[in-house]
């Protein structure tokens, strides 16, 4: 049209091309054009800036997405110069060690039975070697905070880790501690007093796993799978039954 | 075609939309996404580059694929079996991640004592590029070390008790029903080597009590991010990439590893596979 235009100078075709640029231009409106435009910026700035806040918050999403599609090389690592024949070797000896790193590895299971104290599910695990010999409910400590006083108190808490049973008591007789009394609003007695001794509430065994810890017997069957001792084991009298046979002095105690 | 009344129809408006669209978006991307993404991939293909030019080099014929494949593998079983034995020598509760087997591994003194199925993981897709920038071994190994954790459940669910003042106040206390803990297990473990390890539980939330507390703890890593962006920028540094590896257990697994691991946790990761 505009060549139309330019070359032919007749004053019909110049009126022509006048009406038709006209009608192209029949209903623009300056200011309405601006003000459209002006729309598109502002609101094309308003959500990039929306989304931008987006980008930025998942930024680390993105950076993983883009790393699915970045080339991933052939990562194998050959060593130097090797050849075939020095690799061969290489791998034999390397497979080697690592059998007997593995070896050495299973070697940390006990031969002897062991026991396994889940504290977060109150479950025993009676294992031997790495078979399963017995599973069972018990009760583990409630994490009470009891607090006498401002500078007296204690947590009833499980202690993790590995232990060894260190004495295996049958009819045992719970030396009451300090706490006991506390817990039951009792005046505490002196420490050789014959009211810190009770018999018949630890069950027919205990294994004593050192600081005063111990793996034993209950009155209290219905709390057995609830956190609710004050750091001991408690077990229903077949489980401690079928541990306290299994299991002697220096038998390995896991508490996780 | 008529081009000359262009702001007659709607394509300049389109076209200065898109502009300001893409404008903050791209000064955003730029330098939070594309370059430390083109960084990364740069170095590593560099890297590799380097060591495939070596291989087969004077004195004979290179090693097959096959080989050095079968060697990529035994070397990543023996770091892994060299993780588990520095682990074995440590009293405390530690963490074995065997992604190859599906499971992770509570281990005292190297004695695995709670093996829990992974029902699924994820894993960062960066893994293997940056994992590479210094060799994958020595990334793996010595142990990673626990820098902190956060949860949806607490570490210790202490109750704290004032001692009654005489036996009928013992009595009452007495009959106090213990709480029983059903709640959702999600948490997070930093570790050094720019590692984050989340562990999830397999079922779906037990609430919507327990729905929001998962969405807020989300959103709180995900801030906690934005906020080590922000740091970076201000330094003048490009934002570093995090790895991750999330894995799925059930509830009664996770809440087990959760409430086993110690402050100075060290753990032992066995990649699913070389690449």
């Amino acid at each position: 049209m505009k060549r139309t235009v330019r070359k032919d100078f007749r004053p019909q075709t110049r009126e022509k091309a006048r009406l038709e640029l006209e009608s192209a231009f029949d209903d623009y409106e300056p200011e309405k054009t601006e003000k459209k435009l002006g729309s598109a910026l502002f609101f094309g700035l308003l959500f990039g800036l929306f989304a931008a806040f987006f980008v930025f918050l998942y930024s680390p999403d993105l950076r993983d997405a883009l790393f699915r599609l970045a080339p991933r090389e052939n990562y194998l690592r050959v060593d130097g110069a090797a050849d075939v024949q020095l690799y061969e070797k290489e791998l034999a000896r390397t497979a080697k060690t690592v059998q007997a790193k593995q070896k050495k590895i299973a070697a940390f299971i006990p031969r002897e039975p062991w026991l396994v104290i889940d504290t977060s599910g109150n479950q025993i695990f009676l294992m031997q070697e790495d078979q399963l010999l017995h599973k069972g409910v018990c009760s583990t400590g409630s994490y009470v905070l009891l607090r006498a006083s401002r500078n007296k108190q204690w947590i009833f808490r499980t202690p993790r880790g590995q232990f060894r049973v260190l004495n295996k008591m049958r009819k045992p007789v719970w030396y009451m501690p300090d706490w006991a009394f506390v817990e039951e609003g009792r005046p505490i007695p002196p420490r050789d007093s014959p009211l810190r001794y009770e018999s018949g509430v630890l069950g027919d065994y205990a294994l004593a796993l050192g600081d005063g810890y111990l793996i034993h017997g209950t009155l209290y069957k219905r709390f057995l799978g609830m956190p609710v001792t004050h750091g001991c084991v408690r077990l229903g009298d077949e489980d401690l039954e079928i541990v306290a046979k299994n299991m002697g002095t220096g038998s390995k105690v896991f508490i996780y | 075609m008529n081009l000359l009344p262009f702001f007659k129809n709607r394509l300049g408006a389109q076209l200065i939309f898109i502009f300001a669209f893409l404008l903050p978006v791209l000064i955003v991307a730029v330098p939070l996404v594309i370059l430390p993404v083109q960084k990364v991939v740069d170095s590593t293909s560099l890297r590799m580059r380097n060591i495939r030019a070596a291989a087969g080099g004077p004195g004979g014929a290179a090693p097959t694929r096959e080989m050095a494949e079968q060697m990529d593998a035994l070397r990543l079983e023996e770091t892994y079996a060299n993780l588990l034995l520095d682990l074995a020598k440590k009293d405390s509760v530690m963490l074995a991640i065997n992604l190859r087997d599906s499971l992770v591994n509570l281990l005292i003194k190297g004695v695995p004592v709670r093996k829990c199925r992974i029902s699924s993981f994820r894993m960062s897709q960066a893994i293997p590029h940056v994992a590479r920038l210094d060799s994958l071994h020595t990334w793996l190994y010595p142990p990673f070390q626990l820098l902190n954790e956060s949860a949806t459940i607490p570490k210790a669910p202490i109750r704290i008790m004032d001692a009654p003042k005489d036996t009928i106040e013992a009595e009452a206390m007495a009959g106090q029903e213990i709480p029983i803990e059903n709640n959702d297990v999600h948490f997070t473990m930093q570790f050094n080597r720019n590692l984050t390890v989340r562990i999830e539980q397999e079922q779906p939330p037990s609430s919507s009590s327990e729905f929001k507390k998962k969405f807020a703890f989300d959103m709180e890593r995900i801030f906690a991010e934005a906020r080590t962006t922000i740091r970076n920028l201000k330094r003048k540094r490009l934002p570093e990439h995090k790895l991750w590896i999330e894995v799925v257990v059930s509830r009664e697994d996770a809440k087990a590893i959760y409430r086993a691991i110690p402050v100075k946790l060290q753990m032992a990761l066995f990649l699913p596979e070389a690449g």
